[in-house]
């Protein structure tokens, strides 16, 4: 384990019905990087968020964050270890208000002035009290980054961010996020199939294919990695 | 805001004065509504509110009922005493089947809380010395306190206990759903995951819904018992719990107030509906309910606020 | 010895019952994941119907086929005019409404016929049928025989006939059956209508024997909820053998164990639907379901 890293996951094992959907997946995060997860369709990207976030309990493996072992910590306190995520279905809070999921997110006082502050950064401020239900998806998409930020994570885990957007959206969606992690000081894991976005704005880039890790370094790296290259082409890893 | 200060304390209002204006029988009734909006705001808060369905609640009721007639008969416990028993009877069992109903998804909570109820009568026959059987217990009528019972009659006294007792629950609850309690009730009902992922305890929050009903419930069903003087197995069973349902999605499943709406749907419509015919306010209930969830699921009480709402 | 075999087809053909009902509600919920918690009341609605056929001197097995196509073309009808519309809704609309029809049927079945209990004429013989020895019921044998064969004949339709193929596949494999040119919505409604026939040819069973109100079918539904859950709540098979187990158990539960005897049948079905949805979720023959974020 890289001692210098936010978030390390070693010999991450879990298996649903026999298919071992992460095997023996060890990799760093670096404070302060913008790291992008990708690998193609099953390779066990969205697994890995919610084995960090606790939603699933590893076979095997050990997550540490911030040096601090969080393999055994209930899911609901993953967040005051500050690690907030968004999900790559929308979950929003369906019957509340745009300011009320928001808050929802708010770790510590002054719950509405925090909310109304992340949602004027996110640009929706005008929205406040507008039902969630009654956004666009890109607007909904916002209310989720706001969400997550409102609590003032180490940690930001985006899963598949600009699913759905469209090419320009998706040079401002690169935008947001590198004032996000300037703004905020904080670091980001992001599980993205854009590859211009991916290219774009990742530091570093963690490549997963079946269940196992097949590469780490920076974009230039991944993208010459022939093994790599063979995997999305449909080769299989 | 000020408009729902001034309209509950008219409503106040209305309920102190109504017993003095109105024959002793209505006021009977309205004392019955009063129980059941108890029991009704239970499930406004489960289902309503943590999402959690419940057709087994008048199991609680029964529980509660249960309680202060036994503690009435074999230990000459005066209600004043057993009511606070009852509720926290009922909330211990309803913390132990929500602890239960985190294991079952939602068709299976319903399969199982159904056939809970069902279970409830055969249970109460069955221990016949605790619950007298069949034949069920009977109980002194109860009557004002002797300070009390020259001013008033004993139908007016029930009539401000239930309705004393309703006020105080209804602020409690009133101060928990538009708290921290509700919002994460709320949050865990329209995204558990994402309830979980922004510091909300499901396993806590799940069982406080289920306790908390269930204390309601419980308090329904002693107060039920006590102006009632009766109880018997038969009064418990799924119809109960079903018409339960039925108060909670006509007034509206995650309103408050809606709860005394579904109050008076309960009591009142079958005695209109009985001299059509005994089977009418089924049929009533049912198409209600039927017709509520399909096209307006937030019932009469939303449908009133959405009114308003439109208005302004 | 002759008790206890007496008391085996006695319990089978109460299961035999439970089978039905329980298969009824696992064909809907196979399709679409829906418990039609009105199941038992469209049964008793529908035997109702073949009761008030008789009442107009119509032979027995000719009203029992008249309220088989009814209740076929109801539920067919009751699907597509108030399932479909919620179909994509939350869980617990789609209860509320299922159960709000419960509520309803049993209105409108005291409403039309009120609730004073009637008889309702057995289609087999009363005197007893001797099998080595021992004297059964008729009924019992002709509930257990009527029954099974029911059963047989779904299974039939299902694994051997082109359209019992279609239903799989657009329950399985909706978009993909769409894709194949079957109209899925329609199979969803024919699954409706089969669980009704299955539930009226219950009723009609079961009606001789704890006779005819409205509140006939309450108690059996949970039968049918424990049994299904039992078996499995997506296996047919399971809900026959879950079915078959229960009504053998119940009935010797109820005739050797005092402590339990015949009062304590839907406490000990609650107890069951508990410890398997805690201990073995998928039941007998059903597959665990893994919990996919």
């Amino acid at each position: 384990m890289n001692t210098g890293s936010i978030l390390s996951a070693e010999n991450l094992t879990i298996r649903f019905g026999g298919i071992a959907a992460l095997a023996e997946v060890s990799f760093d995060v670096v404070p302060g990087q913008i790291t992008g997860l990708i690998g193609p369709n099953g390779a066990g990207k969205t697994t890995c968020f919610n084995c960090i976030t606790r939603l699933y309990q590893p076979a095997s493996g050990t997550i540490t964050f911030n040096g601090e072992d969080i393999s055994r910590v209930p899911a609901h306190k993953v967040i005051e270890r500050g690690i907030a995520r968004t999900f790559q279905n929308i979950e929003l809070f369906g019957s509340m208000s745009v300011l009320d999921n928001v808050q929802v997110g708010v770790r510590g006082g002054r719950g509405r002035c925090v909310a109304r502050e992340m949602l004027d950064y996110v640009g929706l401020g005008d929205m406040a009290n507008r039902p969630v239900r009654s956004l666009a998806f890109g607007a909904r998409k916002n209310v989720e980054l706001a969400r997550a930020l409102a609590a003032k994570p180490q940690l930001l885990l985006l899963d598949e961010p600009a699913a759905g957007f469209g090419f320009e959206e998706i040079a401002v969606l690169g935008e947001t996020i590198k004032r996000v992690r300037r703004d905020f000081n904080t670091t980001i894991l992001m599980v993205e199939h854009q590859m211009q976005l991916v290219m774009g704005i990742c530091d570093r880039i963690i490549v997963l294919c079946s269940g196992k890790k097949l590469a780490d370094g920076d974009p230039a790296a991944i993208a010459s990695n022939r093994e790599v290259i063979d995997a999305y082409l449909g080769g299989g890893c | 805001m000020n408009l729902r200060v001034i309209v509950t304390a008219l409503f106040a209002v209305l309920v102190i004065g109504l017993p003095w204006l109105i024959p002793g029988f209505l006021t009977f009734e309205l004392t019955y509504v009063g129980a059941y909006a108890i029991a009704i705001l239970g499930l406004v808060i489960l289902i309503g509110n943590s999402g959690q369905i419940s057709l087994g609640h008048g199991a609680f009721v029964a529980v509660g009922g249960y309680t202060v007639a036994v503690l009435l008969q074999n230990l000459g416990l005066p209600y004043g005493f057993s009511l606070p028993v009852a509720a926290l009877v009922c909330g211990l069992l309803g913390i132990a089947l929500g602890a239960v109903a985190l294991r079952l998804e939602s068709v299976y909570l319903a399969l199982a809380t159904f056939a809970l109820a069902a279970s409830v009568s055969p249970l109460l026959k069955r221990f016949k010395h605790l619950t007298g059987g069949v034949q069920g217990i009977s109980m002194p009528s109860a009557h004002a306190p002797p300070a009390l019972a020259h001013v008033m009659s004993s139908e007016t006294w029930f009539y401000y206990l239930t309705w004393g007792i309703a006020a105080v629950l209804f602020a409690l609850a009133y101060k928990g759903l538009h708290g921290r309690v509700g919002r994460s009730l709320r949050a865990i009902r329209d995204s558990e995951i994402a309830a979980i992922a922004f510091g909300v305890n499901p396993v806590f929050y799940k069982t406080l819904a289920f306790g908390w009903s269930a204390a309601y419930a419980g308090v329904a069903g002693a107060l039920l018992a006590i102006v009632t003087a009766y109880v018997s197995p038969d009064v418990y069973g799924i119809p109960l719990s079903l018409t339960l349902l039925a108060g909670v999605v006509m007034g509206g499943l995650d309103l408050m107030w809606g709860a005394v709406i579904g109050g008076i749907a309960i009591e009142f419509l079958p005695l209109w509906a009985q001299r059509v015919n005994p089977a009418l306010s089924s049929v009533v209930y049912g198409v209600a309910e039927v017709a509520i969830m399909m096209f307006m699921p937030i019932g009469i009480a939303g449908a009133l606020m959405r009114i308003k709402a439109a208005r302004s | 010895m002759q008790e206890l075999a007496q008391q085996v087809v006695s319990g089978l053909a109460t299961g035999s019952i439970f089978a039905s009902m329980a298969l009824a509600l696992v064909l809907i919920y196979r399709s679409m994941n829906v418990i039609n918690f009105a199941q038992g009341e469209m049964a008793m609605f529908t035997t109702f119907i073949a009761w008030q056929f008789m009442q107009h001197g119509v032979p027995i097995w000719l009203a029992a086929l008249l309220t088989l196509i009814i209740a076929f073309l109801g539920a067919v009808l009751l699907e597509r005019a108030i399932i479909r519309p919620v179909e994509g809704a939350p869980p617990l609309t789609i209860v509320i409404v299922t159960l709000g029809l419960l509520t309803t049927f049993n209105g409108l079945a005291g409403w039309i016929w009120g609730y004073v209990v009637k008889a309702f004429p057995s289609p087999f013989p009363s005197t007893p049928i001797e099998i080595g020895g021992v004297g059964f019921s008729a009924q019992d044998l002709g509930v257990i025989g009527v029954s099974l064969g029911t059963l047989l004949l779904i299974y039939l339709l299902f694994s051997r006939t082109k359209l019992g193929l279609a239903l799989r596949a657009a329950s399985l494999y909706p978009a993909e059956s769409r894709l194949a040119g079957i109209r899925v919505s329609w199979m969803m409604a024919l699954g409706w209508g089969l669980a009704s026939v299955v539930g009226a040819i219950s009723g009609v069973m079961i009606a001789p024997v704890v006779f005819l109100d409205p509140n006939m079918m309450q108690g059996i539904i949970v039968y049918a909820f424990a049994a299904a859950v039992l078996g499995g709540i997506e296996s047919p098979l399971g809900a026959v053998v879950g079915g078959l187990l229960l009504g053998v158990t119940l009935a010797i539960l109820g005739a050797y164990v005092g402590f339990i005897g015949t009062d304590l049948r839907l406490p000990v079905a609650f107890g069951i639907i508990i410890i398997v949805l805690l201990f073995r979720p998928a039941g007998l023959f059903g597959h665990v379901q893994q919990r996919r974020v």
